[in-house]
């Protein structure tokens, strides 16, 4: 073969390709016995080998990886009729070699093009620079890998905390289970001492008052039971509507109007949303005195949406609205208002107490942005 | 709906078998495994409908394809076509990334385009060669998409104009990567190309 001699087939000189030297990419038109016809000035620029040069000259003499019979054979099939002819830089990075003018080669991605001129069949050579490209896209899939681990971790630590967290729950409900049993038993011996006839008054006291102190232990655990569940399970959507009805389904309600005033909302909160419509509710049954009506509603602003609960009870004294909200006020509120507070804040939902002493309770929920939503109504 | 004799089908079916095989040949060689064919199967069809003509490649949410459009004697569309997950995994082979959740990035389509290119260039290729017949080709193109979107893309003139479809359904065993070869021709050409298939039987 003779390497990089001019060619004796002169090329058409009559073909307007002079415009392909204002193309940023390399371009090299080739003859079917594959002599350079075109070589653009971004070619020369890329190998430093000028157009005068490079023309007539075989292409695939001068860069011998193009001999490689799983290149050749495809595209020697263009000259034979067949379509354009696509090498990938995953698979041909360098096929025709072209530096950076501080070295390296660049990253190509060449295409050969069936291209038909005055009766004459050519192979319009398309070399494109994907070096940047390629560099991004590795330096993505690099990212990507590092935050597929880290993601990885994170399950793997998450996971081992849910087998920790299961694992103290069932301790906890063990636990709870033998108090519960001493307490009982504790409880029944109280019971039969304070039956005792000729019991000395004073030991009466002092036994009410053990008696009180195991009912408050028995409460307590009780509260341990629901606190144990929050944030256990994964926050989901979850119909306002839908929840207040099955919260409020085992309380009786006789003489008590319940009114839904809610628009098609959901909002994204703990499982145990439901535990708190049912303690709202159950709080103004217990607490309320005079009650007759309990009302859910909603007010949307810009702090996000507030739902609203009221009831036409006794409402809440001006110097315990913020206390109804701590665990020590259980004696109370039974843990309801503290629980709840905790439920709804897994999902940054705040409860406060606004209403008028004297003309029933108000509970407002603000629901942030972003953690409501109402479904469109269908025209 | 125009109608289309066995001999004619028989012989079309023939034809893209020659391609489609010497296709499978050249994906057999890429990736070293064998690849199970199907017998192509050749439908007459309006354009909107091959979408539901196909198996779950084609009536899928999302495929990955290359096309190539082609005029000349007869002219249409010729494509490889994958399942997501199947080219995905075919070009980490063929490539020899290692990755634990692969997506199909700008230089992994580039390199699917190339094999696509090898596939499609060696049914038309063969299917030219065999008839004789010169056709002008279109430059390879990617997509990636519902089906039902390329078809629209790709329509010409009305929604119920037939086409002649060319379905071959190939398994790379053993990586369980499977896809189609489809030649979508249309239907003004078929008399043309199976003057063309007689032509040269005769």
């Amino acid at each position: 073969m003779r390497i990089q001699k001019k060619m004796e087939d002169t090329p058409d000189e009559t073909m307007p390709f002079g415009l392909l030297d204002l193309i940023p990419n390399g371009i090299v038109i080739i003859q079917p016995d594959y002599s350079i016809s075109f070589w653009n000035a971004c070619m020369a620029e890329w190998t430093g080998i000028s157009a005068e040069e490079a023309k007539g000259t075989n292409l695939i003499e001068r860069y011998p990886a193009l001999t490689k019979p799983s290149v050749f054979d495809r595209i020697s099939q263009l000259f034979e009729g067949g379509p354009a002819v696509l090498f990938s830089s995953s698979f041909h990075p360098h096929l025709v070699p072209c530096s950076f003018p501080n070295g390296g080669l660049r990253v190509e991605k060449i295409s050969f093009i069936p291209l038909h001129h005055n009766n004459r069949m050519y192979a319009l050579v398309l070399i494109e620079d994907v070096s940047d490209l390629t560099n991004q896209v590795k330096a993505y899939r690099d990212m990507k890998n590092v935050a597929d681990n880290q993601l990885n971790d994170l399950k793997k630590a998450r996971d081992a905390i849910y087998l920790a967290n299961k694992k103290l729950n069932l301790l906890s409900s063990l636990t709870r289970h033998d108090i519960n049993n001493q307490l009982t038993i504790l409880i029944g011996y109280i019971e039969l001492i304070r039956d005792t006839e000729g019991l000395d008054p004073t030991v009466r006291d002092y036994l009410d008052l053990e008696y009180q102190a195991a009912e408050t232990i028995m409460n307590q655990i009780q509260f341990t039971r629901f606190y144990q569940d929050i944030g256990i399970k994964t926050a989901m959507w979850q119909d306002v509507t839908e929840t207040i009805r099955a919260a409020v389904k085992p309380l009786a309600l006789k003489g008590i109007d319940l009114t839904i005033d809610l628009p098609p909302l959901e909002v994204y909160a703990d499982p145990l949303l439901q535990r708190v419509f049912y303690n709202l509710v159950e709080n103004s049954i217990r607490h309320g005195e005079r009650l007759s009506n309990v009302r859910f509603s909603s007010v949307e602003d810009d702090n996000g949406l507030s739902i609203i609960y009221e009831d036409d009870g006794v409402g809440v004294p001006y110097e315990v609205k913020e206390k109804i909200f701590r665990r020590e006020f259980f004696k109370h509120t039974g843990f309801g208002l503290f629980l709840s507070s905790e439920i709804l804040s897994i999902t940054h939902i705040s409860i406060r107490e606004s209403g008028v002493p004297g003309t029933g309770a108000r509970f407002e929920m603000l629901v942030p942005m972003g953690t409501w939503r109402m479904e469109e109504k269908s025209t | 709906m125009i109608e289309i004799d066995d001999q004619a089908i028989d012989a079309i079916r023939e034809i893209v078998n020659i391609g489609v095989g010497r296709a499978a040949g050249q994906l057999q060689e890429m990736t070293g495994s064998h690849i199970r064919l199907q017998i192509p199967s050749i439908r007459i069809v309006p354009f909107d409908d091959i979408t539901t003509v196909g198996n779950t490649i084609i009536s899928g949410d999302t495929l990955s394809a290359v096309l190539l459009n082609f005029k000349g004697t007869f002219s249409g569309i010729s494509a490889v076509m994958f399942p997501p997950e199947s080219a995905t995994a075919l070009v980490m082979l063929l490539t020899g990334d290692i990755e634990k959740s692969p997506e199909l990035d700008a230089l992994r389509i580039e390199a699917l385009k190339e094999v696509g290119n090898i596939i499609i260039n060696a049914v038309m290729g063969s299917i030219a060669n065999v008839l004789s017949e010169h056709l002008v080709y279109s430059i390879p193109t990617y997509y990636e998409g519902p089906m039902i979107n390329l078809a629209r893309l790709k329509r010409k003139t009305s929604h119920d104009e037939c086409v002649l479809l060319a379905r071959t359904n190939f398994l790379v065993e053993k990586l369980n990567i499977e896809g189609d070869i489809l030649l979508i021709l249309e239907i003004g050409s078929l008399d043309a190309l199976v003057a063309s298939i007689e032509r040269v039987s005769a």
